[in-house]
């Protein structure tokens, strides 16, 4: 866990952005992989005003041919290709901002569900790097990539499933967290109760790190000022 | 190749008579030290995760120009892939199986774009000598285009024309509309494959199978109107207008 370099001075109550734990082998086959994780504090609120008009700005620019050239642009056609080298198929399991797209293109728009959840979206839609965010109270320790173990569990979708043996998950010091690229659920998902957030990127090999901090950053002064 | 260079050190033994094939007895061989074998094995992975990764922005580039250009179709495929599985590292044999697969899926691409290519030129005989491509059927999803038009080698006149040797492109045109969904169409509708039902002529007039037109539509509206003014009655469910398409009959056409 160090702290990046380049990362703008934290506002009072806010973490360093820090380097997540990577597993050995993980590490090992893809040396450009990182997480990256910052602490905020945060209140689930309604989607101030100003973040509905910038998310539907961010709807009108979408279009769908823009939908259709977007797996061209640097950052998802490397989320494509370490999708594929995963063993997932993108177009069936699509990438956060192609997901994000289909969504808008599906329901004509987004629509707002409130902060963090907005903020996240925002972060997504303008520079191509997802970003989750975990309740911190929920979390015991730094959070990591590592395969799932036998035995392991996780929340989806409302019910406990069972990791496949080596499925690439986030893990905290305990137990697993969430999917790679997956949303979280319960317990580590937002609630109402929740009153700060580990805000935590997956740097994919090759993304520019330029990107990952942007993100990061738009999330963060968008929860700030909500 | 593991192990294959320790097979000469097992010993030979005399092979009994109905006893089980060599094979399976053969012992726990010394083979290479396991860390030169798996700096190999990690080279390999390595390359051929950056093949999927090359394989792939050339499959993106492929589909996404294509979609761009109108042609519809291309997401489908008939490649058997394996079926998506979780996130997780992958051995060299999965990494060759991905790599295959997108190697077959832009073989694919390649040979539609040659088919549609040869279906463009097709196309352009078929209006310079009709006659010689009679029935032949081409839609635009044949040419990579966008809309619904259907292109076919038709008779003028019907019989007149097979006898006369007079053919022509038809061009039909405007997509089919959509089912009406069953839960707002009722019973009736549902029983029509979705589309509503048009007004029930009365019996020895009207809609025989292909006879279709304005004008005996039009008869049979008048028929069955209870007013008897040419006009259907309130509520009754009339055919699908504004399908685009000149001459044909029934609502299915293309």
């Amino acid at each position: 866990m160090a702290g990046l370099p380049d990362d703008p001075p934290a506002e009072e109550g806010e973490g360093p952005a820090q380097l997540g734990w990577i597993e050995a082998e993980i590490e090992d086959e893809f040396p450009g992989l990182a997480l990256v994780t910052v602490e905020v504090p945060c209140r689930p609120t309604r989607t101030a005003p100003w973040v509905v008009h910038r998310l539907t700005d961010l709807a009108n620019r979408i279009t769908g041919p823009y939908a259709l050239r977007v797996r061209q642009l640097p950052v998802p056609a490397l989320h494509r290709a370490f999708y594929r080298q995963l063993g997932l198929d993108p177009d069936v399991r699509r990438p956060p901002l192609e997901q994000a797209l289909f969504d808008r293109l599906w329901s004509g728009g987004f629509v707002p569900g409130g902060m963090p959840g907005d903020a996240l979206l925002v972060g997504l839609l303008e520079t191509g790097v997802a970003v989750w965010a975990a309740d911190a109270a929920a979390l015991s320790g730094p959070l990591g990539v590592r395969g799932a173990r036998t035995g392991e569990e996780l929340w989806t979708a409302g019910q406990v499933r069972p990791l496949a043996k080596g499925e690439l998950v986030i893990a905290d010091a305990d137990r697993p967290v969430a999917r790679i690229f997956e949303p979280l659920a319960p317990p580590f998902a937002v609630g109402p109760t929740t009153r700060r957030v580990v805000l935590y990127v997956l740097q994919v090999p090759g993304v520019p790190a330029l990107d990952v901090q942007e993100s990061l950053n738009t999330c963060r002064k968008l929860l700030r000022i909500a | 190749m593991r192990g294959i260079e320790g097979l000469e050190l097992v010993d030979e033994e005399p092979v009994a008579p109905f006893a089980a094939p060599a094979t399976e007895r053969l012992p726990v061989v010394p083979s290479l030290p396991d860390r030169a074998l798996e700096q190999d094995e990690h080279a390999a992975r390595r390359t051929l995760r950056r093949q999927v990764a090359r394989l792939e922005q050339q499959l993106s580039i492929a589909v996404a120009d294509d979609l761009l250009a109108g042609a519809r179709g291309r997401l489908q495929t008939d490649v058997l892939a394996a079926p998506a599985g979780v996130a997780r590292l992958q051995s060299l044999g999965e990494l060759e199986r991905r790599r295959d697969e997108l190697v077959a899926r832009l073989t694919e691409v390649e040979a539609r774009r040659t088919e549609e290519l040869h279906n463009r030129v097709l196309l352009r005989e078929m209006y310079r000598d009709p006659a010689a491509y009679k029935h032949t059927r081409l839609e635009t999803s044949d040419l990579a285009e966008r809309g619904c038009r259907v292109y076919e080698v038709v008779p003028r006149f019907g019989l007149v024309g097979i006898l006369g040797g007079w053919w022509r492109v038809k061009v039909s045109s405007g997509c089919p509309l959509a089912p009406a969904a069953s839960s707002f169409a009722g019973d009736e509708a549902r029983h029509t494959d979705g589309r509503p039902r048009a007004a029930r002529p009365v019996s020895g007039v009207g809609l025989s199978p292909g006879a279709g037109g304005r004008r005996t539509r039009g008869r049979a509206w008048r028929r069955s109107s209870p007013a008897g003014r040419g006009r259907p009655a309130r509520g009754a469910a009339r055919g699908p207008r504004g399908c685009g398409s000149t001459g044909g009959s029934g609502p299915g056409r293309a």
